[in-house]
Parts: C-alpha cells; structure tokens; sequence
C-alpha cells in the first residue's frame, strides 16, 4: 500500500522542483509556471492528506487551490504584460529599480 | 481728618489720563485729521493734568499736617491667591504733589514751546504728529511713576519713561546716530533696571508685599514679613540695588553714558526728559524710598560718593566740550550728582528743593539752546558760530538768567539750593563737600564758557543761514521759566519760612531726617547762630566761587581768548582725555560689547558644530547601518524569494530542532 | 460638567478639511475663503467654549479641582474586572477622556486665535498647491485642539504626535530654501525625543497596574498615585527622565534645541507662526500637566538642574540671537530665550510662578507669533531676511515699524504689555520659592537663580532693539527690484495684514492691563491640578489615605514615602539618587517574574486593591 509519506514526497518533489525553477530562472513566464508547479505540489499534498485522514476536506481545499492557481494566473500573467510593455523584455534581472 | 479720598482719586486718575488721552488723539487723528493743529491735543491734555495737579497740591497743603498721606486704590491689577497682590493704587503725599506740579507744569511750556519749534518755516515737521503723541505719552509715564502706590507701578512708570525717551531721541530715526543714542539709552537704562528689578523682588522676598506702605513700615521698624529681625546686609542689599536703578535713570556715574548721546532727539525732548523730569526719577526714588534708604548707612555712603564722583566727573568733561547741548548734558548729569550727594547726607529734602530749581534753569537753558539750534539751522556746535547777542536778543537774555542760576550766581534759585546740598555735604563726609565746591566753580566756568563763546565776539553764523529770534511761542515760555529760574530759590529760603522744607517735612520726618547721624553736627552750628561766619560764611565761599568763575570764564574766552589756546596746547593730553570723555564710551565698548557680541559668535557656533555633532554623531549610527545593510536590497525579484526561502527554513529549523 | 463642546472643537477642523476637499481643483480663492470660515467657525466655538468654561467655573467654585466642559467615553477597556473601594473598575481602562481647566482653555483659545490669523496671512504666500496647505493648517489645528483638551495620558500622546505629521509637510513642501533638511530635522529630532516618552508612559500604565490593580491612563488617577507617594522615587525619576525627554526636546530646552532654528526659519510664514505660537508650548504644557504634579519628588530634585539649563538657554539663546544676521533665524533664537523663562517658572514650583509660566506661553505665543507675521511680511516684499541687505525701512512702511517695535516692546517686557506680567511673575515664583506664602509646599529654586535669569531682561532687550535699529531706522537700504508689489501687495501694510495684526496687539494690550480674569483662573488651575497639595501622609501603613476631592480610596502596603522638606532621615530612608541598573533589569525582566532584581524583591510589587 502506498502510504501518505510517498504522496507527500511527491508533493514535496514537487514544491521543491518549482521552488528551484522560480529561484534560477530568469524568464518571467518560466519563474511564474514554476509557481504555479509550486501550487500543484502543494494540491497533492493536500488531496494526500485527504486520503490519509479518510476525508474529502482536503480534495475540497485542492479544489480551491486550483482556483486560487488560476486566479494568481490571470494577475501574475497580466502583470508580466505590463512588464513586458514597459521594457519590451523578459528578463527578470531587468527589473532592479527598487535596488537599496 | 483725612484727605478726601475721592476727589483725589479722580485728580490722579485725571492727571494720568489727560495726556494719555491727548497722546491717543494726537496719533490717531494726527496724521489724517488734525495735522498742524496737532499740538493742540497734547497741550489741552497737558494742561488739564497740569490744573488738576494744581489742586491736587492744594488738596494736600490743606489738610492737616499729620494727614498728609493717603493710599488711593484703583483697581486690582494681578491678583493672586498666592499673594502676589498687586492693585493700582496711588500714593499722595507733599512729595507726589510738588514732582507733578513741576512734570506737568514744565511739560506744559516744553509743549507750547514746540509748537513752533518742529516747524520749519510756520510748515510742521514730518512727524510733527508722532512728536505730540510722544510727548503726552511721556507726561503719562512720568505720572504714572510719581503717582504710584507700590514698586511695580514705579517700575512701570520707570519703564515707561525710558521708552517715551528711546521714541523721542529716536524720533529723527533716519539719522542713524539719533536711532543708535536711541538704543543705547534704552540699553543702559536696562541695565539699570537690571538691579533695580532685582531690588524689587528682593524687597519683596524681605517684606512680603510691594505696597509703599508695608514695606516703608516694616523697614523702619527693622523687621521682616514673618517678623524677624532685618539684617544690615539684606537692607543694604536692596538699597544698593535700587540705586542701581537710579543710577541708571539719573545718569550717574559708571550708567552716564546714556544722556550725552541723547542730545540727538529734538531740544524740547531735551528739556522735559533729560533735563527737568526723566531724570530726576532716580532722585524721586530715593527721597520715596527714605525709609530704606536711611535705615543703611553704607548704602547713603555709596550713594554719597557716588553723587559727588558723578558731579564732578561731569564737571570736567564740560570744560572741553563745544556742542552746546552736550555741555548742559554733562552740566546735568553734574546737577544729578548733586541731588544723589544732598540725598545721600540724609538732606533729601534739599535734593529734592535742588530737582526744583534745576527743573526750571535747566529747562531753561535747553530750550535756550533750541532756540539757538532754530536760528542757526539746526547747528548747535560753538565752533560755527558765535557774537549772537545781537542777533537773538530776547534768546540771549533767557539764556544769560539761566546761566547765572545754574552757576549759582547770588540771589537766584540755583544759588541757594545748591548752597543747602554743599553745605549738609561738608557737615557729614568734608572731602565729599569739598568735592561739590570745586565742581560748583567748574559750573560757573563751563557754564559762561558756553555763554561767552556763543553770544560774545565777533558775530559769525553758518554759511547760509539767516538767523531771526524765535516766535512767541518759543519765547513765552522762556520768560516763564526765567521768572522760575529767579524766583524758585525763595521757596526754600527764610524769606517764606523755608515754606518748601516745611512742606516736604512729613515726608522725610520718620526717614531721612530722623536718622541723619549728621543730624546733631548740621543743627547745632544753625541752632547756635554762633557767628555770620557758621550761618553765612557758606553761602558767602558759594557765591564767591560762582563769581569768580564767571570771571574767569570772561577772562580766557572774551577778554584775552589766546589764553584758551595756550592751556589746550600746554596739556594736550590732558584735553585729549576729557574731550574724549575719559574713553569710557570706548571702554565699555571694548569691555563689554564686543566681547559679548563674541559670545554670541561662539554659542551660534556651539550650536552648529558641537551640539548638531553629537547630533549627527547619534543619527549617524543608523545611517551607517542602513549603508552596511543596503546591499541586502538587490532589487531583484529572485534575490527577495531566496531570503525568503531562507527564512522560512531558519524557522523550520529552530521550531522542530 | 459635561458638555460635547470640546469633540466639537476637535473634530471641527477635520470636518473642515473634508469639506475643502470638495470644490473642483484649482479654485484658489474659494479655498482659501473656506479655510478662512472654517478656523473662524472654530474660533467662534471655542470663544463659546471659554464662555461655557467660566460659566461652569463659577457654578462649581466648591470643587475647584474639577475638570470642566468633560467627556468620557470608554475607548480600550477590558471584560475583566476588578473591584477597587471606588467601585468596579475595568482591568485596562484607557479613554477617549476630554475636559480643559484654567490653563487648557486659555492655550485652547491661544491656537483657536493664532490659526485663523495665519490662515488669512497665507492668501498671498502660499500660491501653489493651495488645497492641499489649507487642508494641513486645519488637521494641524485638530491636532494641537486635541493635546490641549485630552486629560487621558494616552490620547494626549496621540494628538501630540499626529501635530508632527502636518507640520512635516508643511515646512518639506512650503518652506524656504533648506526645507527638506529641516523638515526631517524637526521630525526626527522631535520624534526621537516622544518616542523615549512613549516609553515612559507604557510603563507608567504597567506601573499603575502594579500600584492600583488595573491599568489606567487617566490623567487623574494617575496624579493622585503620584500624589499619594505611591511611585517609587526611582521609578520617578526615570519617568520623568522618560517624559522630559520628549517635552524637554519640544519646549525647546538648552541642549536640545538646535532643530528650532532650522525649522523655524525654513517654514512658510503661518508654519513658523503656529510652530512658535503653540507647538513650543506643547512641551511646557507636558511639563505642567503631566510631569510635574504626576512625579513631585523627581520634579523637585531635578528642577535645580532643569533651571540651570533654561538659565543656560535664556542666556546662550540671547547671545546667539545678537549675532544672526537673518531675522527669523534672530526670532527663533529669541523664541528660546523666552520659553527658558517660562520652564524657570514652571519649575518654581509655587503658584505664582507656574501661573506666570503658563501666562508666558500664551505671552509668547501671541507676540512671538506677530513678530513672525511681521517677518513674513517683509519676506513678501523683498524676498530676504538678511539685515545686511534691508534697513531703515521706517520711513517707507510706516504701519510695520509701528508693529514691529510695538511687539518687540511686549517681547522684551515692557510694563503695560503682557510680556511683563508674565516675567515678572515668573521672576517672583523663582525668588520666593523657598517659602510657603501661598500654602504650597517650599520650592527648589531661590534668589540666586533670579539674578542670572534677570540678565535675560537686559540681553533680551539687547537684540530686539538691534534688530528694530537695523531693520527700521537709518537710511533706507533696499536690494535692487524691490520691494514686489505684485499679488495685491502694497509698499506698506495693506489692510488685511494690519487687520491680522490688529487682534494680537489688542490681546497683548489687554493682558498687560487688566490680566486678572485671566491669571485667576490659571492660580485656581495650578493650585489644583499642577500643584496639589499632596495628602497627609501617614507614617503607619494600612491606613487608607483619602483624596476629598476625587473620592479615591488607597490602601498602601508600603511605608509611606517621606515628603522631601521634612528632615527625619532615620525612620524611612529615601532612596536618593538613580538605582539605574535595578530599574533596567527590572524593566527587561518584566516578562518573568521570577527574574526579578532583588533590591525589587524587599519592597512591595502587589497591587493594592486585594
């Protein structure tokens, strides 16, 4: 039987191969589909709990998370646009004004 | 029975606001409404408060001997639980009366006298306004500081006073000498007030109240508020430090320095303030405050040598002099010192008969003098002109009455009451007596030195000057204070019975005259009438040293005038110091001023480089970190994430460790 | 007595703003008006309020100790509670607690006077970015209404240090040349400073935990517990230290003044007026509403060092005056010098001198407040300050040269004008604070301070004088291409700026003459409120002590602290001087108690209500 600690590696795979992407990538788009890698490891971790604790509340917040995933979709999408037409590029190193 | 309460209280209240009321209008409706009609405002005001202070006199000389005193409140200016009670009073006695018979009445001629004088061919001076308005304010202030029932309302006054003299010497303010003698009279009067404030507070911290007459009570009788004996020292403490004040208002000496600079403002400014009234303040303190005074004999020592140094140190500087009002400044200042001696051997009630009769010659001399300054246009330097006898007949003679009486020529006002001070002086400290003659022969010597080099020789003017006598309105008021100037002296005589001493009598019975040590020494030489020598013999040496001073002022300045040059070129140096006022103007420049400005250089640079660097040296501790810290804001968007990430893992790391 | 008039007051400047809000953009002169309506609204309220006060005053003359005009309202309270023998008491009691006595409403009509005043002076000198000024001016006002009416502890720190914001502003974006650096000067100078009293006063509601069982901000409370002698002489002490570090920084105190010039002289016109006029006074009312009546025994001690300083500062400040050469600079300086009198007075710590104290910074408001209205109206004309470059202007502008000496005369004292009332009650506090005339206990200070501060009097007519000489008389001197008579400015003072003037000169006239209305209701006010007479202390413990006035019931555990002009130093020795070190660690060891310093552990920490 595959316990929840496999499932839960997996989400953590997960979380960690997106957190790796978002922090080495320099492509906007790229650092934002590694969030959103980020956002499914973290679903899976949730639908493992689900499973684990015989109960469908997890499947629901996983639900919810696909929401939120999409909803950060549109409004990381639509600012990296903005970006985009400000410096006609996307490269994350571009954007350092805020720089101390 | 007592005075009657009320109708003093309404003469006072009459003498005070007349001309103030008189000031009001002429500022406020002067420039638009009255303009050369202004004069008539302050005049009317001056006036009404001069009749008012006629029968405010008469009030007073016809009540009882023992009755001549009364406290009047007004109404109650700080009051206080905590007992800082001060009220509005006024106190009335022999002395408040005769001081504002003689400031209204003088300001009352100054006045007219004016009218004319800041015209310029019959057209008012600019300001001609501004200048009534001062004026009624003064008389106001004056008023105000005689009438007074308590130190605050004498200090108000006092500093009243010294302000209506910094607006009137000011008053041609785009001279900037005139502005500047402004400031520094207003300055060194504030020195002054510096210790006379001080002696207030002191007076109140002894004796509880700032009221004349607990305090004047308690100080005779030696003790304190809470009843303890009074120490020597505490007294002499808060006499000395009133006297700072006088010395400050009367010019004494080392505060002199004030009242030559003054010369700038307009001469009938000279002749009410510098001469007859502001003054005599001082002295009009220390004859009110007897009761300390006399009670400390170190404090009238000082007072004494004061008056005598200052009568004769004012003496000298005259000699050399050759602005006309600046000699009758030093002549005053050396008249003051006389008031301060005869105050100081316990004979205020000659100081002030002496007030009296200097008011009028002194005035006198000075509307004199602007008379002259009228005609010559504007210029009052003897250099420039001379031989006016001719040329300002009814000037020249005023000027000649005033002379004599100031240099105590026999028979005229200045004669005897400078001769009582002398002789009280020379019965209680003899070096201090001798001092006062010597200085009176030095008055009869500068005095008609002045006279014999402006009216005698040959008749010159200043270029372009047509020189004509003054108006009526100039000279009216000369022949009444030359009738004074003659006549004033007889008060104090045996002709009426000594009527002036008499009536000052209560005011000085438990102070000044009952604590004189001298008291035995004086009295017995008159009570014995032992021979013409003890009761004339005095006034015998006076006269003959006014004469003889006449005469030899004639001698150098009209008979053989090459003698002036000869004693200028044989101690130049001697010159060279009492024409430059013994260098104290410089002296305190340099000793005072200048190093006080340096002062001020110093703190502005404290403050900017010390306290601001400790300033900056304590912001600077997170300015620095911030600049080592900065490096952690990359700007980049990864950079934050990593910290991010690192942080998370720190607190994973601690909680489940 | 109760009475909503004081929210009103508070509220009504803010009100105001959201009305200015409304018209469309750039519409100058109806803003302009508006804001003039609305500060003379306020005025009108708060005469009203003044009226109300005496009205209330005269009604209750058996309680003199009363606030008037209250109002309370609950504000951070808690569900526990505690009962105390005045009844029950809410564990934290924090209020929205207004009322005003003598010395309140007197500074509350000082800011309801200068602001309209600076408001109209403002028509032609501010010409950018209007709205937003006017809409600063007002929440300034909100602010320094609410500091004067708060009798909580804590709401008295918030209003003063929402009166920072607006005036950061106003000197960053309306000021002279050197704006921006001033402005953060004055904010962090000053900020730094409160914040050391925010300290002191979270752990004045700890302590008042520790002493009374709940925790209070209220100002009444609170000055009966110091009253009672139920803080401890350290804890004194460093509260004090705490508070004065804020107040003493704001009032401007010797050391810590140097951001007074900067800002002073950096500000718009109306900025300077309210800054000098009722900021400064901000710090001394601290001093005599909080400080001193709340910690007697620490006033007392350090009020020798404190009159040193303001000696120090009378003195240093008249100095450095003389030497400026840039008349603001010369006012700001001068504005130093006098507050110095003020806090002499303040810590004479008799009635006639804190009365005196408190009649100063109204003094000093209005004229200090004139002189920088006199000030900008030159600037207006010739576009600098420097006296080197402007003199003998007398001639050309005759109605300034009468104000200006007219407000340099109350400035340095003059008998007739406010300015002398003031000194001389200042003066007279100081020389007979070692006595008991006046049923108060005696004070710290003596005649000798007297002689030092006395030479204010002669320094400070020094550079008034030097200025008016230099400024108005002599020939006249003026820079090229002026004066700039455009904007409807003429050569002299137009009507609207003699008509600013006018009601200054008219207070200053009528305090100095009759001062008496006034000064009455300031002596009840310091009687009462800054310095009571504090309970007969009973030797024994257990005794309960009873405040008549409050109705407060206190049972002490500890010993009684002794009164500091009591001389028995054998029974109950007085802790003299700092325990720094214990009040440290017992300040950081507050979380455990069991790490308690033990010089703590001997005295009594329970609270007093079982």
């Amino acid at each position: 039987m595959i316990g929840v600690s496999e499932h839960i590696l997996l989400g953590a795979v997960l979380f960690g191969l997106g957190l790796i992407g978002f922090l080495s990538r320099r492509n906007l788009i790229v650092i934002f589909l590694s969030t959103e890698v980020m956002f499914q490891g973290v679903v899976i971790n949730a639908v493992a709990f689900a499973r684990y604790h015989r109960h469908l509340d997890g499947q629901a917040f996983a639900l919810f998370l696909l929401v939120i995933a999409a909803v950060e979709a549109g409004l990381a999408l639509g600012m990296v646009m903005l970006l985009y037409r400000q410096k006609q590029t996307l490269d994350a190193e571009d954007w350092s004004s805020m720089r101390g | 029975m007592n005075m009657p309460l009320d109708t003093i209280k309404y003469l006072g209240i009459t003498i005070l606001l007349a001309p103030l009321a008189g000031a009001v209008l002429a500022g406020a409706l002067g420039p638009k409404i009255l303009r050369g009609r202004t004069h008539w405002a302050t005049i009317l005001g001056v006036a009404a408060a001069f009749v008012a202070s006629i029968m405010l006199f008469q009030t007073v000389r016809t009540a009882p001997v023992t009755a001549r005193s009364a406290q009047v409140p007004i109404y109650e200016w700080i009051s206080s639980a905590s007992g800082a009670d001060i009220a509005v009073e006024f106190l009335v006695d022999p002395l408040t009366s005769i001081m504002l018979l003689v400031v209204t009445g003088i300001a009352l001629l100054v006045v007219i006298y004016s009218r004319d004088y800041m015209r310029h061919h019959d057209h008012p001076e600019p300001g001609y306004e501004r200048f009534f308005a001062y004026l009624g304010l003064f008389v106001f202030s004056m008023c105000a500081l005689v009438l007074g029932g308590n130190f605050i309302l004498l200090y108000l006054g006092w500093e009243a006073v010294g302000l209506c003299s910094y607006l009137l010497i000011g008053f041609y303010y785009g001279k900037p000498a005139a502005s500047a003698a402004a400031k520094k009279a207003f300055l060194v009067n504030r020195v002054g007030d510096f210790g006379f404030g001080l002696g207030i507070f002191l007076i109140y911290v002894t004796f509880g109240s700032l009221e004349y007459g607990p305090v004047f009570d308690m100080a005779a009788r030696g003790i304190t508020a809470t009843g303890e004996a009074l120490s020597s020292e505490r007294i002499t403490a808060i006499a000395l430090l009133l006297f700072c004040g006088a010395c400050g208002k009367s010019a004494q000496l080392p505060l002199h320095v004030w009242l030559p600079d003054a010369m700038e403002g307009p001469s009938p400014v000279s002749a009410l303030i510098h001469a007859a009234t502001m003054v005599t303040a001082g002295i009009y303190m220390i004859a009110r405050c007897g009761a300390i005074f006399a009670v400390s004999p170190v404090a009238m020592n000082v007072v004494a040598a004061v008056g005598a140094l200052t009568a004769l140190f004012a003496a000298t500087i005259a000699l050399v002099q050759t602005d006309m009002k600046r000699i009758l400044a030093y002549s005053t200042i050396s008249q003051l010192g006389y008031m301060v001696l005869g105050a100081g051997v316990y004979a205020a009630d000659s100081a002030v008969f002496h007030l009296f009769t200097h008011a009028f010659f002194k005035a006198l001399l000075f509307l004199g003098a602007g008379s002259v300054m009228h005609a010559m246009g504007g210029i009052i330097d003897v250099r420039h002109f001379s031989g006016l006898r001719r040329l300002l007949p009814a000037t020249f003679l005023t000027f000649v009455i005033g002379s004599l009486a100031l240099a105590g020529f026999p028979m005229l006002s200045g004669f005897f009451s400078k001769d009582e001070i002398i002789h009280h002086a020379l019965a209680a400290h003899p070096i201090l007596g001798g001092m006062g003659l010597l200085t009176a022969l030095l008055t009869a010597f500068y005095t008609f030195r002045m006279v014999f080099l402006a009216f005698f020789g040959p008749q010159r003017v200043p270029e372009g000057v047509h020189p004509h006598e003054s108006g009526s309105w100039m000279l009216v008021p000369l022949f009444i204070l030359s009738i004074g100037a003659i006549g004033a002296g007889y008060f104090g005589t045996g002709v009426t019975h000594k009527a002036f001493h008499h009536f000052l009598e209560p005011v000085f019975a438990n102070t000044f005259a009952s604590r004189n040590p001298h008291h035995a020494a004086s009295h017995a030489a008159e009570a014995a009438h032992a021979s013409f020598w003890a009761d004339y013999g005095l006034m015998l040496i006076s006269g003959t040293l006014a004469i003889l001073g006449i005469l030899a002022a004639y001698l150098i300045y009209v008979a053989q005038p090459w003698l002036a040059g000869l004693a200028k070129a044989t101690w130049p140096a001697a010159h060279r110091v009492l024409w430059k006022k013994y260098y104290v103007d410089e002296a305190y420049q340099a000793g005072i001023v200048d190093p006080l400005r340096q002062s001020g250089r110093v703190c502005v640079g404290l403050d900017d480089y010390f306290i601001d660097g400790l300033v900056w040296i304590v912001t600077a501790v997170p300015r620095g970190l911030g600049y080592a810290l900065r490096f952690v804001q990359s700007g980049l968007l990864q950079g934050y994430a990593l910290s991010m990430v690192a942080g998370l893992a720190v607190i994973l790391l601690w909680v489940f460790w | 007595m109760q009475s909503w008039i004081l929210s009103v007051i508070i509220v009504a400047p803010i009100v105001g703003v959201l009305l200015l809000l409304l018209p469309p953009y750039g519409n100058d002169v109806s803003v302009r008006r508006s804001a003039l309506w609305y500060t003379l609204i306020t005025l009108g309220l708060t005469a009203f309020a003044v009226v109300k006060f005496y009205d209330a005053a005269d009604k209750t003359e058996d309680n003199p100790a009363a606030y008037h005009l209250t109002q309370n309202f609950p504000w951070i309270v808690s569900d526990e509670f505690i009962t105390t023998p005045n009844g029950r008491e809410s564990a934290i009691d924090i209020g929205y607690r207004v009322g005003v006595d003598g010395i309140s409403i007197w500074l509350l009509a000082l800011t309801a006077l200068l602001m309209p005043l600076a408001v109209w002076s403002s028509f032609t000198a501010v010409r950018t970015r209007v709205r937003e000024y006017y809409c600063l001016l007002l929440l300034l006002q909100a602010g320094l209404m609410g500091v004067f009416c708060a009798i909580d502890v804590l709401l008295f720190y918030v209003f003063f240090e929402f009166t920072l914001v607006p005036l950061y502003f106003l000197i960053a974006i309306w000021g002279g040349t050197d704006r921006r650096r001033a402005a953060n000067k004055f904010f962090l100078y000053t900020l730094t400073g409160s914040v050391l009293t925010f300290a002191g006063i979270v752990y004045l509601g700890y302590y008042s935990y520790t002493r009374l069982g709940f925790l209070t901000f209220d100002l009444i409370k609170l000055i009966d517990l110091g009253q009672s002698g139920l803080i401890d002489l350290n804890v004194q002490w460093w509260l004090f230290l705490a508070f004065a570090a804020g107040f003493a920084i704001k009032v401007p105190l010797f050391p810590v003044h140097t951001w007074l010039p900067l800002a002073h002289t950096e500000a718009p016109t109306a900025g300077s007026v309210i800054l000098a006029g009722v900021l400064l006074k901000l710090g001394t009312y601290g001093f005599c509403r909080i400080s001193i009546p709340m910690l007697p025994d620490a006033a007392f001690d350090l009020a020798p060092a404190i009159a040193v300083l303001a000696i120090i500062g009378i003195i240093y400040a008249a100095l450095a005056a003389w030497v400026q050469s840039d008349v603001k600079k010369l006012v700001a300086y001068s504005s130093v010098s006098h507050l110095g009198f003020c806090m002499l007075g303040l810590f004479s710590l008799k009635v006639a001198g804190v009365s005196g104290g408190v009649l100063y910074m109204v003094n000093h408001g209005l004229s200090t407040g004139a002189l920088f209205l006199i000030v900008g109206y030159l600037y207006e004309r010739y576009h600098t300050r420097d006296i080197n470059e402007i003199g003998g202007l007398a001639k050309q502008m005759p109605w300034l040269a009468f104000f200006l000496v007219f407000f340099t005369l109350s400035s340095i004292g003059l008998p007739g004008l406010n300015g002398f009332v003031g000194e001389f009650l200042v003066l007279l506090g100081t020389a007979t604070s070692p006595g008991i005339a006046d049923g108060r206990p005696p004070g710290p200070l003596g005649y000798g301070y007297v002689i030092a501060a006395a030479t204010g009097i002669i320094l400070g007519a020094v550079y008034m004088l030097w200025m008016c000489q230099r400024v108005l008389f002599g020939p006249l001197k003026e820079p090229p291409h002026t004066p700039d008579t455009s904007h409807g400015l003429s050569r002299d003072l137009n009507v609207r700026e003699i008509g600013i003037l006018v009601p200054i000169a008219l207070s200053c006239i009528v305090l100095g003459v009759y001062p008496k209305p006034v000064l009455e209701k300031f002596e009840v006010a310091a009687r009462e409120h800054v310095l009571p007479v504090p309970a007969l202390l009973p030797l024994e413990t257990h005794r309960p002590i009873q405040m008549p006035q409050r109705g407060i019931v206190l049972k002490p555990r500890v010993a009684a602290k002794r009164l500091p002009w009591e001389n028995a130093p054998s029974d109950n020795p007085t802790p003299s001087g700092l325990r720094p070190g214990c009040m440290a660690w017992s300040t950081l060891a507050w979380p455990c108690p069991s790490l308690m310093p033990p010089c703590l552990r001997a005295s009594s920490a329970e609270p007093l209500i079982p």
